[in-house]
C-alpha cells in the first residue's frame, strides 16, 4: 500500500474531478460535492503524512507500469518533493475552503471544482515525476486549468491577463519542449535519473545553448525580470481562492524546476551567474515598482515577483547554504503570501474594493485584522514571524559575496517600506457592517498560525524538512543540528541587528515617501504590451548565446 | 545543412518572430501553431534514423526511435488544447473590446 503512495497522490485529484463531473446524475446536492472535493484534495496530504517515516530510510521511487528506469517513467518522493507536496496540500486545502464561500465564483461552482481538481493534479505531477517529458505534460495541465480558472471572476481585465498569459505560457512550453528535443538528441534520456549523469558529460558550449532555452521556460514560471510581464495582471484579476494557489504554488513549480535543473547538471558558471545577476535586478526594481500603485492585490503581485528573484538569485549560487536558505525562504514565503492574498480577498469582501486608500486594516473584523497585520509583519521580516528567519539565512550564506549581501539587505528595506505604506495608507474612515462567513475565517487563522508557529519552531523546521530537502538536491547540508537557541540568537547576530535595523529605517522613512511615481517603469516593467514581452524572451536567448560564443 | 532538425529550430524562430512582428491577436495564436509545428519536426527527426523502418518488432532489421514520435503525440494534443482554448478567448476580448489589436487591450479597465 505504501510502495503505491507516490502515484496515489497524483491520482486522487484526478479521480476526484472525474467523480464531480459524473456526480450530477445521482448526488445533485451542494454539500456532496463540496465533501467529494474535500476529501480527494485531503487524501494527497494523509499519504504524504503515512509515509513520512518510510521517507527516512531513503527515497521512495515508484516505477508506473512496472518498467524499471530510465526506460520507464518515475514517480519519486525524496526530501524535496515530500516537503513541496506538503506545502501544496496545505495551500490547496486554504484554498478550497475558502472558496466555499461562493460569492466570488461566478458562474459555476462545480466547473471551478472541476478545473481546480485537475489543477491540483497537474502540481502533484509537477512535483512527483522523475521524468522530464512527464514534468512537461504535468506543467501543461496545471497551466491549461489555471488560464481557464483565471477568468472566472469574468471580468474584461481578466479576459485580458488570461490571453496574455496565454500566449506568453505557451511560448515558454514551447522553448521547454525544444530544450527536452535537444537534450535527447545530444544524451538520448528522458529520465531525470539518467540524464544527471549523462549531462555533465556534454561540453559547456552544448550545455549553455540547452539552457538558453529552459532559461525561458523556467523564468516565464518563476517570473525573473524580462519573462514577469505576465504575472502582475494574472494575479490581481483572478478569483481570490485561485490568486492564492498561483502566488503561493504555481510560481514555486518554476523555481523547483530550476533546482532540478540545476542539480542534473546545468549549473555551468556562465548559467549560475547570469540568474544571480537576473534574480537581483528581478528583486529590486520589482519591489521599487510595488510602491506606485494603490491596489494591494497589485502591490503584493509585484513582491512576489521580488522575492521570487531573492530564491532564484540565492539558489543560483549552487552551494548547500544557499540552497537550503532558499527552500527555507520558498516555503514562508509561501505562507505568508497566501495569507496575504486571502487576507486582501476578504478585504474586498467587506469594503468591495482592494484600493489601499479606500480600506482599513486595522478597523474591519478583529480576526481578519490581525491575520492581516501578521501577514505582513512577516513579510516585512519582525523577528518572531517566519519571513524573519528566511531572511536571516539567505543573508547568512551570502556572507562571502558583498554585492548580493549588500542587495539582499536592500530588497528587504525595499519590501519594508512597501509594508509600512499599506499600514500609512490603509486608514479610511468607512465602516462595514458585512460579516465574515467561517470559510473564510478558518484559512485566515490557521494560515497565520502557521507563520507564527513556522517563525518560532524554525530549527525542527530546519533538522527535519529543509535539511532532507537539501540532502536530496546536492548530497550534503549546509549545517545539521539546530537547536532551540536559533529563536534568539538569530536575533542578536550580526545579521538579525541588520534587518531589524532597516526594517525601524524603513518604517521612519516611510513617514515621508508615500508615493513614487516612477514614470520610467511604464512600458519597461509594467504594462509591457504583447509583442514586447515576447521581444524580451527573443533579447535574453540572444544575450545567453552570445555570452556563451564571446 | 538543410535536415529536420535545422530546418524544425527554424520553424520555432520564425514563429517567434512573427509574434514580435504582429499586432493581430488571431496571427499570434497562428504564429503559435507554427511554433509547434517547429517542435514535432524536430522531435520526429530526432528520433530519424536514414533507411530505418517503423519501429515493429519482425518488421524490418534497424528501427526507428519510437520515443520522440509518442512524446508528439501528446505535444500534438496540448497544442490543439492551447490554440482552441486561445481562439476563444479571442472571440471573447473581441466581443468585449471590439478589436483584435492587443495593444488595445492594455490598461482598460472593467
Amino acid at each position: 500500500m505504501l510502495y503505491h503512495a507516490p502515484m496515489l497522490m497524483v491520482i486522487a485529484p484526478l479521480t476526484g474531478a472525474l467523480v464531480l463531473r459524473i456526480s450530477n446524475r445521482f448526488l445533485p446536492k451542494q454539500i456532496y460535492k463540496d465533501l467529494i472535493t474535500f476529501v480527494s484534495l485531503l487524501i494527497p496530504v494523509f499519504l504524504l503524512l503515512v509515509s513520512l517515516p518510510r521517507l527516512r530510510e531513503g527515497a521512495m521511487v515508484y516505477e508506473m507500469g512496472g518498467w524499471p528506469r530510465p526506460y520507464g517513467i518515475s514517480l519519486v518522493l525524496d526530501g524535496l518533493s515530500s516537503l513541496m507536496v506538503l506545502m501544496l496540500g496545505t495551500i490547496t486545502i486554504c484554498s478550497f475552503v475558502y472558496s466555499l464561500e461562493k460569492k466570488e465564483l461566478i458562474p459555476k461552482p462545480d466547473d471551478y471544482y472541476f478545473l481546480f481538481l485537475f489543477m491540483t493534479t497537474g502540481l502533484y505531477g509537477v512535483f512527483l515525476t522523475g521524468d522530464i517529458v512527464n514534468r512537461f505534460v504535468f506543467f501543461e495541465i496545471t497551466i491549461l486549468t489555471t488560464y481557464v480558472l483565471i477568468t472566472y471572476t469574468g471580468t474584461k481585465s481578466s479576459l485580458r491577463a488570461s490571453y496574455y498569459y496565454l500566449v506568453v505560457g505557451s511560448v515558454a512550453s514551447v522553448m521547454f519542449l525544444t530544450g527536452i528535443g535537444l537534450l535527447y538528441f545530444f544524451t538520448g534520456f528522458l529520465d531525470m535519473g539518467a540524464l544527471s549523469v549523462a549531462i555533465p558529460g556534454l561540453s559547456t558550449n552544448i550545455r549553455n545553448i540547452i539552457f538558453a532555452f529552459f532559461l525561458v521556460a523556467v523564468g516565464v514560471k518563476v517570473a525573473i525580470v524580462p519573462f514577469h510581464t505576465w504575472l502582475p495582471d494574472a494575479h490581481v484579476s483572478a478569483p481570490t481562492p485561485m490568486t492564492a494557489v498561483l502566488a503561493g504554488v504555481t510560481v514555486k513549480t518554476g523555481a523547483y524546476i530550476l533546482f532540478k535543473l540545476f542539480q542534473i547538471g546545468f549549473d555551468t558558471l556562465l548559467i549560475r551567474y547570469l540568474i544571480v545577476a537576473l534574480g537581483l535586478i528581478t528583486a529590486l526594481s520589482a519591489a521599487l515598482v510595488s510602491m506606485k500603485y494603490y491596489d494591494m492585490k497589485k502591490i503584493l503581485a509585484w513582491l512576489t515577483i521580488s522575492h521570487m528573484g531573492v530564491i532564484t538569485a540565492v539558489a543560483a549560487l549552487w552551494d548547500p547554504g544557499g540552497v537550503s536558505a532558499a527552500i527555507l525562504y520558498l516555503i514562508n514565503h509561501t505562507l505568508y503570501k497566501t495569507l496575504l492574498f486571502l487576507s486582501v480577498g476578504a478585504l474586498i469582501y467587506l469594503y468591495g474594493t482592494a484600493d489601499i486608500r479606500k480600506i482599513s486594516l486595522k478597523r474591519s473584523n478583529i480576526i481578519l485584522s490581525i491575520a492581516g497585520i501578521i501577514g505582513l509583519l512577516s513579510m516585512a521580516g519582525l523577528p518572531p514571524f517566519n519571513g524573519f528567519y528566511g531572511r536571516y539565512f539567505l543573508l547568512e550564506t551570502t556572507r562571502r559575496y558583498p554585492i548580493l549581501y549588500g542587495s539582499l539587505v536592500g530588497v528587504h528595506f525595499l519590501t519594508a517600506l512597501s509594508v509600512f505604506r499599506i499600514f500609512r495608507l490603509s486608514c479610511s474612515k468607512a465602516k462595514t457592517d458585512d460579516e465574515l462567513t467561517e470559510s473564510i475565517m478558518v484559512p485566515l487563522v490557521v494560515l497565520s498560525g502557521l507563520c507564527l508557529v513556522g517563525g518560532l519552531t524554525t530549527w525542527a523546521f530546519m533538522n527535519n524538512m529543509v535539511n532532507p530537502a537539501t540532502f536530496a538536491l546536492m548530497g550534503g547540508y549546509y549545517r545539521t543540528g539546530f537547536t532551540w537557541h536559533l529563536v534568539y540568537l538569530n536575533v542578536i547576530s550580526a545579521e538579525g541587528v541588520i534587518l531589524i535595523l532597516s526594517l525601524f529605517g524603513a518604517y521612519f522613512v516611510s513617514e515621508h515617501t508615500v508615493d513614487l511615481r516612477l514614470d520610467w517603469s511604464e512600458g519597461v516593467l509594467s504594462e509591457v504590451s504583447l509583442p514586447d514581452s515576447i521581444r524580451y524572451i527573443v533579447i535574453m536567448i540572444a544575450v545567453l548565446l552570445l555570452l556563451n560564443f564571446l | 545543412m538543410l535536415n529536420g532538425l535545422n530546418v524544425g529550430l527554424m520553424t520555432i524562430l520564425v514563429g517567434l518572430y512573427g509574434m514580435t512582428r504582429t499586432k493581430n491577436s488571431v496571427k499570434m495564436i497562428m504564429c503559435l501553431g507554427i511554433m509547434g509545428s517547429g517542435v514535432i519536426l524536430l522531435f520526429v527527426s530526432v528520433g530519424y534514423i536514414p533507411g530505418a523502418g517503423a519501429p515493429i518488432v519482425g518488421h524490418s532489421a534497424e528501427m526507428v526511435d519510437p520515443l520522440p514520435h509518442t512524446v508528439m503525440l501528446t505535444a500534438i494534443v496540448i497544442d490543439l488544447a492551447t490554440m482552441a482554448l486561445g481562439l476563444a478567448l479571442v472571440y471573447h476580448l473581441y466581443e468585449e473590446y471590439g478589436t483584435l489589436d492587443v495593444t488595445d487591450y492594455l490598461g482598460g479597465e472593467d
